[in-house]
């Protein structure tokens, strides 16, 4: 671990950075574990059985984070309240213009469109998450909704897979355009803030 | 962040790890074998490969996949055949009786 600079501050406390990291690695896990696109690799790997074991446990640990992020999101450490890092849409929009210009301002949190960008994630993420719960509920008859959905029609149980499937691609979509703008925001103030989320600290 | 705080909030994640546990410690199948089934004849389960055999019957082509799965609450074989038809099927056969329980294509 690099040792800290006595300009460096800690920014990002070990909740949020184990979240985030538990967070990449329980989504890649579901995702690779049932995506269409790796079926060959989950040929080459595992049993089909044990994939799916893998998918329910890696969505049920998505879930315990995604509450536990809800919380502290309230009573966690500055950085980490949303009241710290939500805005509003003209001040998002207004950042955006900036960071396409290459005037924008650097933050210490997260900035205004990091911050839009981590609500949209964590709504796609929750929409993802109930929608495979409902459908693993409807299609198996099995986990916490299956005594609610497991009398649901076969229509039904398509149309929740669909949106399953949807929300996870969509999320996707979500992770490119966040990696994009930290590769962005990393060259226009010249800082590391992935290595920002390992070590918790920043530039003061 | 002092330590009280990290303290709180460790046995604040461990709660809802363990919340979910319980949560996935439910994956029993919410439906209970009806009376009938109970007092019915013993038979064999259907195998894997009578499983593999049936589908075909009913959508010739080519399997890609064949696995124990559940459906409804319901233990079963689900073949994948990519058809001669040209659809991919999903076909599910309860494995204690032997009955089509559903096949889907896409």
């Amino acid at each position: 671990m690099p040792h800290p600079t006595s300009n460096e501050i800690v920014i990002w406390d070990p909740l949020v950075r184990g979240f985030h990291w538990l967070l990449v690695a329980a989504f890649i896990l579901a995702y690779v574990s049932q995506g269409e696109p790796f079926e060959d690799l989950q040929d080459a790997l595992l049993r089909e059985e044990t994939w799916q074991t893998l998918h329910v446990w890696s969505g049920y640990t998505l879930i315990a984070l995604l509450l536990f992020r809800l919380v502290w999101g309230f009573i966690g450490s500055p950085h980490a309240r949303f009241s710290a890092f939500i805005r509003g849409p003209q001040e998002t929009l207004r950042y955006l213009k900036d960071v396409l210009t290459l005037r924008a301002s650097r933050y210490l949190g997260h900035n205004p469109a990091g911050g839009a960008m981590i609500l949209l994630l964590l709504i796609s993420l929750t929409a993802t998450v109930m929608t495979g719960l409902m459908f693993y509920g409807a299609d198996k008859g099995l986990g916490p909704l299956a005594s609610l959905l497991t009398d649901s029609s076969e229509s039904m149980a398509h149309t929740l897979k669909e949106l399953h499937e949807f929300f996870a691609n969509f999320t996707v979509l979500l992770v490119v355009g966040h990696l994009i703008g930290v590769i962005w925001e990393s060259l226009l103030h010249r800082e590391n803030l992935a290595r920002a989320m390992i070590t918790g600290r920043k530039r003061a | 962040m002092n330590q009280s705080a990290l303290l709180h909030a460790t046995t604040l994640l461990v709660t809802l790890l363990g919340t979910t546990t319980v949560f996935a410690a439910n994956e029993v199948p919410a439906t209970s074998t009806p009376a009938a089934a109970m007092t019915a004849p013993l038979q064999a389960p259907m195998t894997k490969e009578q499983a593999i055999e049936k589908a075909l019957k009913a959508h010739p082509g080519q399997v890609t996949k064949a696995y124990e799965d559940t459906k409804k609450g319901k233990k079963t074989w689900e073949v994948k055949i990519k058809g001669d038809d040209g659809k991919k099927w999903e076909v599910y056969y309860e494995i204690a009786t032997g009955e089509l329980i559903a096949e889907e294509h896409d």
